[in-house]
This record gives C-alpha cells, sequence and structure tokens, in this order.
C-alpha cells in the first residue's frame, strides 16, 4: 500500500490528537495521585518529598471514612438495583411493541436532560411530600434516577447487536422464555451488563450535585465531604482523599475486568 | 463521737445520697438525646466537634450530629420540610439570614434561652432577636508584596493602572464576597443604594481583572501561581497564604472594612430546642469561641479574651479595628443581587 504526503500528514495529526486527548484524560487524575504523595503541606507541583502523611491523615480521619463508607454502599445498591430495573426496562423496549414504549423510553433517559441541581431539588421535594427525607432512601433513589439512563442505554446496545438465533433455537428446544432469558440472553450480553453497572457504580459514587440536596442524618457521601471540606481547608488531603476515590473506582473495575476478562468488557 | 455531731453526719450523709441522682440527672440532662447540626464540613466540623460538641456531650451527655452540607442545600432542605426539619440547629452567613428570615424558617433566640448571649458585641448581632452571631470574616484586599510595589491601602486602590491583568475578583454570584462592589461605591461617594461609582470604576479598571474566581479554591490557586498580585479575600484565607510562605498582605482600609457574620439558627419546630440553646450557649463561652479563631484565624463576636498569637493573625483585633466594620443593609445588598450581577456581567463582557 502507497501512502501519499496527505496519508502521512493524516497518521501524524491521528496520533497528535490521540495523544492529546488522552493524556487530557488521564492528567488530571494522575496529577492528583502524584500530589497527594507529597511531603509537603501545600498542593506544589513538582510534590516537595515523598510521604504518605495524608493518606495516613486521610484514613484516621472519621468524617472522611465514613463518607467512604456510605458512599461505596450506597454505589454498590445502586449499580445492582440499576442493573436489574435498566435491564428490565431496556429488554421490554428491545423486544416488545407496546402502548407508550416511545413514553417510556423518554422517561429513561430523561433525567440526562434534566440539569442535576433541578433534579436534587425536585426530588427533595417529592420525598419531603412523602414523608421519607429523613431516610437513607431519597439518597439511593436519587442516585438509581441518575444511573439508570446509563444502563438502559448499554444493555440497549448490548440487547441491540446481540444476535438473537441462539434465543430462536433455545426457543424451537421448547425452553421457557424465563430460561432463555436466564441461560442465553443474560450470558450473551454479559460484558455490556457489567459495562452498565461499572456505569452506574461511578455515577453514583461520583455524584455531588444531587447527593448535597438528599444526605441525612450524618450519612454524608465522600463526593459531598470533600466539597464541603475545600470550602475551608485546601491542603493536600484533598488529594489524598481524591486518590482514595480514584482507587476504589479502578478497582471496582478491575475487579470486573479480572472475573470476566477484559477482551469480553471491551 | 457526740450525739450532735452524729446527728450532723447522718442528715448530711441522707441528704447527700438522695441528692445525688438529682445533680447528676441535671448534669446529665440531654443524655439520650441528639442535636442535628447542619455543618459546614472539614476543619470548620471538626473544630465545632471538638470545642462545642465534645465538651457539652462530657457536661451534658447530649449527642450532636453534625451533617456536612452547604448553606444553600441546607436552606432548600428546611424550606422543603418546614413541619419536620432535618436539622435542629441551622447555621447561616449574613446573606442568607435573610433568606432564612423570608422563609421563616427560624426562631427567636433571647439572653433568657442563650445566658452568653450578654457576651456578644455590639454591632454584631444584625437580626434583633433572630441568630447568634459566634464568628465574623471580612473580605479584604491583599497583594503581593513581592509583585506590587506600591503597596495598597483601599479598595479602590484594585483599580489602580500599574495593577493592569493582575487582580483577582470573586464572580459577583457570592453574596458575601462581592461586598467589595460596596466598598468601592462607598469609598468613592456612592452607597448602597446608589452603586454607580463602583460600577464605572469598575469599567474604567476592567483591564485590571484576571479573573473572577468561581471559588476560594480557585482564587487561593491564583495566588500560589502568582497569576495574581492582588485581589480580594477573606482574611482567613489571605493568612492561610501567609502560613504557605507567599507574602501575602492583608489590608485594612481606613474608610471602612467589609465582611459577614455566621450565625448559628435555632429551626422552628426543631425537635430539641432546650439542647440546641445549650449548644448555642456553649458555642458563645470562651471555650467554644476561641476554637474557630485557632483552627481558622476566624474572627470572635463576644468579649473573649483572644491569645495574642491569635489576635495579631485577627482583622477585629482590637476596638480602633472593630469600629472600621462597616454595617451592610443584608435585605437591600440581597434584594439587589439579581440587578447586581447582570450589571457586573454586562460590563466585563462590553
Amino acid at each position: 500500500m502507497r501512502y501519499d504526503f496527505t496519508d502521512y500528514v493524516l497518521i501524524v495529526a491521528g496520533a497528535v490528537t490521540r495523544v492529546a486527548v488522552y493524556a487530557l484524560l488521564a492528567l488530571p487524575a494522575a496529577l492528583v495521585v502524584v500530589l497527594s504523595f507529597t511531603s509537603g503541606e501545600t498542593m506544589d507541583f513538582p510534590p516537595a518529598g515523598f510521604s504518605m502523611q495524608w493518606y495516613q491523615k486521610a484514613f484516621e480521619s472519621e468524617p472522611f471514612m465514613s463518607a467512604l463508607w456510605t458512599s461505596t454502599y450506597v454505589a454498590v445498591i445502586v449499580a445492582i438495583a440499576a442493573l436489574v430495573i435498566g435491564f428490565a426496562a431496556a429488554f421490554a423496549i428491545n423486544r416488545f411493541d407496546f402502548p407508550g414504549k416511545g413514553l417510556l423510553q423518554a422517561l429513561a433517559f430523561s433525567p440526562l436532560i434534566v440539569p442535576a441541581v433541578v433534579l436534587g431539588i425536585g426530588l427533595l421535594y417529592l420525598f419531603a411530600w412523602m414523608n421519607l427525607i429523613q431516610t437513607m432512601f431519597p439518597l439511593f433513589a436519587g442516585h438509581l434516577v441518575l444511573a439508570i439512563p446509563y444502563v438502559v442505554r448499554t444493555v440497549l446496545a448490548s440487547l441491540t447487536l446481540h444476535n438473537r438465533v441462539l434465543e430462536e433455537a433455545a426457543m424451537n428446544l421448547r425452553a421457557s422464555p424465563l430460561r432463555v432469558v436466564r441461560r442465553i440472553t443474560l450470558p450473551l450480553i454479559l460484558p455490556g451488563l457489567l459495562s452498565a453497572a461499572i456505569f452506574a457504580f461511578v455515577t453514583s459514587f461520583g455524584n455531588v450535585t444531587v447527593s448535597v440536596f438528599l444526605t441525612y442524618g450524618g450519612n454524608v457521601t465522600l463526593p459531598v465531604q470533600l466539597f464541603t471540606y475545600l470550602d475551608h481547608s485546601y491542603n493536600p488531603l484533598v488529594a489524598a482523599v481524591s486518590s482514595i476515590m480514584i482507587f476504589v473506582t479502578l478497582a471496582v473495575i478491575l475487579t470486573i475486568e479480572r472475573l470476566i476478562g477484559a477482551e469480553t468488557l471491551s | 463521737m457526740k450525739r450532735r455531731t452524729f446527728l450532723k453526719l447522718a442528715t448530711a450523709t441522707t441528704m447527700s445520697t438522695l441528692a445525688a441522682p438529682y445533680v447528676h440527672a441535671q448534669e446529665k440532662k440531654f443524655a439520650g438525646i441528639t442535636l442535628r447540626f447542619g455543618g459546614w464540613g472539614g476543619l470548620y466540623d471538626e473544630t465545632i466537634q471538638k470545642y462545642v460538641a465534645a465538651p457539652l456531650e462530657e457536661r451534658t451527655g447530649l449527642k450532636v450530629q453534625i451533617t456536612a452540607g452547604t448553606q444553600s442545600a441546607d436552606l432548600v432542605k428546611l424550606v422543603a420540610n418546614k413541619e419536620n426539619p432535618p436539622f435542629d440547629v441551622y447555621q447561616a452567613d449574613s446573606a442568607y439570614m435573610v433568606e432564612a428570615l423570608k422563609a421563616d424558617l427560624i426562631q427567636e433566640v433571647t439572653e433568657a434561652e442563650v445566658p452568653n448571649i450578654k457576651r456578644i458585641l455590639p454591632g454584631f448581632r444584625e437580626y434583633g432577636e433572630y441568630g447568634v452571631p459566634y464568628s465574623v470574616f471580612t473580605y479584604i484586599p491583599i497583594y503581593n508584596s513581592e509583585l506590587v510595589e506600591q503597596p495598597l491601602t483601599t479598595y479602590t486602590d484594585l483599580t489602580r493602572p500599574d495593577l493592569e491583568g493582575r487582580v483577582a475578583l470573586p464572580a459577583a454570584t457570592f453574596d458575601t464576597w462581592s461586598l467589595y462592589l460596596l466598598a468601592l461605591a462607598e469609598e468613592n461617594g456612592g452607597s448602597i443604594s446608589n452603586m454607580e461609582p463602583a460600577y464605572s470604576l469598575l469599567e474604567q479598571a476592567k483591564s485590571n481583572i484576571l479573573a473572577l474566581a468561581q471559588s476560594t479554591v480557585a482564587m487561593i490557586q491564583m495566588f500560589e501561581t502568582k497569576e495574581a498580585s492582588a485581589g480580594v479575600i477573606s482574611d482567613a484565607r489571605g493568612h492561610e497564604l501567609r502560613t504557605k510562605g507567599h507574602p501575602i498582605v492583608s489590608v485594612y482600609p481606613p474608610q471602612g472594612i467589609y465582611g459577614a457574620t455566621s450565625y448559628m439558627n435555632v429551626v422552628k419546630n426543631a425537635k430539641h430546642p432546650e439542647a440546641a440553646f445549650a449548644f448555642l450557649d456553649q458555642m458563645l463561652s470562651d471555650e467554644g469561641m476561641l476554637g474557630l479563631p485557632r483552627a481558622l484565624r476566624l474572627g470572635v463576636t463576644t468579649d473573649v479574651k483572644l491569645p495574642d498569637e491569635i489576635a495579631k493573625d485577627l482583622t477585629f483585633n482590637t476596638p480602633e479595628r472593630i469600629a472600621l466594620k462597616k454595617k451592610v443593609d443584608w435585605q437591600k445588598w440581597m434584594a439587589d443581587r439579581s440587578a447586581r450581577i447582570e450589571r457586573i456581567n454586562k460590563i466585563l463582557r462590553g
């Protein structure tokens, strides 16, 4: 294959763009992680030296650790619930024609088009009206509302792309619809389901805007704790806590990757 | 032992035995009660926990549950749950007090309920019987002495031509932080009802503005990276920059210093108003009052005696400095908020 000058320019431009995009995506997080190991008292770059003191302080901080626990268990429960609800919705949208299908689809994606602040205030008033505000339920429900669109979109794409021949063969062999879903559909779209679960987890784990309205009774999430901390203090503890958030998210993704393999997930 | 001595001793022992449970009950009169406090997070909450909540718990058995949040989100939570509020004590600065009062969320607090109110300095209680002021913060001009040759002495100095492209100011959406605008107006013959002098000065000195900070962190970073040579920031943050080794000088303009006050409020329909009063009283005690100055160098609102090493870092550390504290008509300031933001945006876009 012959390359002319234009091809070379495009190849180089493509490579430069890729590097720039990857750098832009990874550098902020990498910078935060690097700063979290500073031995200095300020978030100066380059760091003054290497130290784990800010991690020690982060792990000793009761507000941060209880917030980390709250964020983690809320995100895990939300990911599981969003997966169940999102799969059901995506399956219905993909497989069946029924009155109101367009409305269901629009509703499933609507949280994406409503600004998160407005959604947070709306949910606050809704749960206040239901007299449920002084429980953990609004936080779960708020995060669930945010996560469902991502799950529906991802699962819907998996369902649309996967070949239905195996499902039809199973049904020809008299497998019940539930058995077909359980033994054929779910295993075939497993990578999509797990990607959706990761989306849901990350959406819930990193949310501030909705959480700040729905937390109650000391159950503050880590991003809200971090956000309020920044209002009065600005030191490498912020970088250490942010890095812990990054590590937790990475741990979730890597665990899933170890369970099913990166190739399958991609 | 004589009969009389024996009777005296026996009576005293009996009385003590009978009175002990009562005294103990008085000491731990809030045992089993949890007070819900809307916190502001981080070091702020840690300080209140250490100097207010912990001593109070030891003395009265009261547990304090601090939920970190923002005053705007907490206000919305209270408005949405008026009958069953999620907090017993709500914190608000001078600007948010206007909103809290408008929404009828807080109750009056008098000296009868919180005896330490009598120790509040004159002029620090801006809303009559509403709100207990516990901390004061100012927004003053600061400059980097290595980068600015001629020292600043007033808010108006921020518009000097030699500071072109080097001044960092807050976004107009910050209600208390943008008090520098009122300062610009009043230093130049204007008033809260006539902000034109401030606007025309800003228009003329538009090229001085490096950026309008959307957060305190962004503002601090501009000074840390030396992008900004001068600006307006809270006195506590100016001190923080100095402790990090930056040559930042705080300016105390002789015409007046602008700032706001933080208040604690007992929420209407609070579950435990008595416990909330005790909490407020502990906040105003010497022990409670010295916590925030120690940790964050925030100003005090009572006649508490400040240790010298803290006093030297505070804005209002002498009667003369306190006399410079400008009174702000917060109702008017907040009523003009939208128009002010619109005007600033128009000036800076133009």
